[in-house]
């Protein structure tokens, strides 16, 4: 049973990065569809980033931008949020489809759970990618890790 | 002469000794984590490297020795959503609330270190989320019975809920390590080992070697202090639900499910 052709393999490992596109995934650059049946203006993608000392040095922020990669719909928007405890932060895509993401925002909240939403601004279709990134006061990359919670 | 016989006789005490080290260990050595205590959110060790260590193989028939391969390994964490959490002990005060009063950032534990030195294919088993909640390990060549296995894994940073009084979260792992693909009523110690807690899932095993000695990952406070108020703390413990074992402990590729037929 476990003689398995490099063929399936193969498949196999595309199927499974098709899982982890269908959330956010688990590295610093993820991405996903919101609304895929574009009647839920309200869909909300929520996940807890956490950041730690890897030995890069402890975490003094998280900067975070979202990047709608859909075609441009009137007053259609992607935007990303960043909570953590008394401090939060939002940033959209103004241009949708386009190479750029929206613009960088970050937290100052050090090591810890920070929550991470990503919304858009009405019913409709939108995949989209985020970049995530825990940083050191020194601005190098540290310890980075992702729980998604709900994605509906 | 005298010191001859001295050394001889030690000699042999001392293997008749190492010879029930041996004995002992093959008898007891289980399935478990390498590291199985780990301090939390992984701070100044980056992610937290670990290893399933499988011990031993399975047990043929006729003498009841360890003398059959593994085929390959499956591995799951409790997913926290509808989790069993008890307090004191592992079978102490039942928790009513919710994992998040000890934990805040449990959900996508486990992340695979790529390695084919002993079986040839692994893969995540993820939750509708993706979050990665454990993962399998199988194919290639055999572990060969009488040999250990280190299959390498990582796990997220925790942090415990820093106004909560848990000292210890303690996960309970739930390993099968496969030696002949059955359905679960084929599940016997010439089959499976089955390293899983007594929830009432498929994958009790009762009666088998094993049965309800599950391996466990412990995270140890050591972020926030405890609150003046919890005195010593609390060891809190967290089992996977029945449901989850039955949804979760698979072994499925390409769509198909592979284990248990």
């Amino acid at each position: 049973m476990f003689h398995i052709s490099l063929k399936k393999t193969l498949v196999c490992m595309v199927s499974t990065m098709m899982l982890g596109y269908a959330g956010l995934g688990s590295a610093h650059d993820a991405g996903a569809t919101m609304d895929p049946s574009g009647t839920v203006a309200a869909f909300t993608g929520y996940a807890l980033v956490t950041c730690f000392d890897d030995g890069n040095g402890p975490a003094d922020y998280l900067v975070a931008s979202v990047r709608d990669l859909s075609s441009p719909e009137d007053k259609l928007l992607v935007n990303l949020q960043i909570i953590k405890g008394n401090r939060a932060i939002n940033t959209t895509d103004p241009v949708s489809g386009d190479a750029d993401y929206s613009p960088e925002v970050k937290v100052h909240g050090g090591n810890g759970v920070y929550l991470l939403l990503v919304n858009k601004t009405k019913a409709g279709v939108r995949s989209f990618a985020v970049s995530y990134h825990c940083m050191t006061a020194s601005n190098a990359h540290t310890g980075t890790d992702i729980t998604v919670q709900q994605f509906e | 002469m005298f010191k001859l016989a001295v050394l001889n006789y030690r000699t042999f005490a001392l293997a008749g000794i190492l010879g029930l080290v041996v004995v002992w260990q093959s008898a007891h050595a289980h399935t478990r984590l390498k590291t199985p205590v780990i301090q939390e959110n992984a701070a100044n060790h980056g992610s937290n490297y670990n290893d399933v260590v499988i011990a031993h193989g399975c047990q043929n028939t006729t003498d009841g020795a360890s003398t059959i391969s593994t085929l390959g390994t499956v591995v799951v964490f409790p997913d926290g959503k509808d989790s069993i959490i008890t307090t004191g002990t592992v079978s102490g005060t039942a928790h009513t609330g919710t994992l998040s009063d000890f934990v805040t950032n449990w959900g996508n534990p486990v992340t695979i270190i790529q390695d084919g030195s002993i079986f040839s294919h692994q893969e995540y088993i993820q939750d509708s989320l993706g979050n990665k909640l454990g993962f399998w390990s199988g194919g290639g060549s055999k572990l060969k019975a009488g040999y250990r296995g280190l299959i390498p894994f990582t796990t997220a940073g925790v942090v415990i809920e820093p106004a909560s009084c848990a000292k210890n979260v303690t996960f309970i792992v739930s390993i099968v390590d496969v030696c002949e693909i059955t359905d679960s009523n084929g599940f016997s110690n010439e089959t499976v080992q089955m390293w899983t807690p007594a929830v009432g899932s498929i994958y009790d095993g009762e009666g088998l070697h094993g049965y309800d000695s599950p391996a466990t990952l412990t995270i140890a406070r050591s972020i926030a202090p405890l609150p003046s108020s919890c005195g010593e703390g609390v060891d809190v413990f967290v089992k996977p639900s029945a449901a989850q074992l039955n949804r979760d402990l698979r072994i499925i590729l390409d769509g198909a499910q592979l284990w248990p037929k």
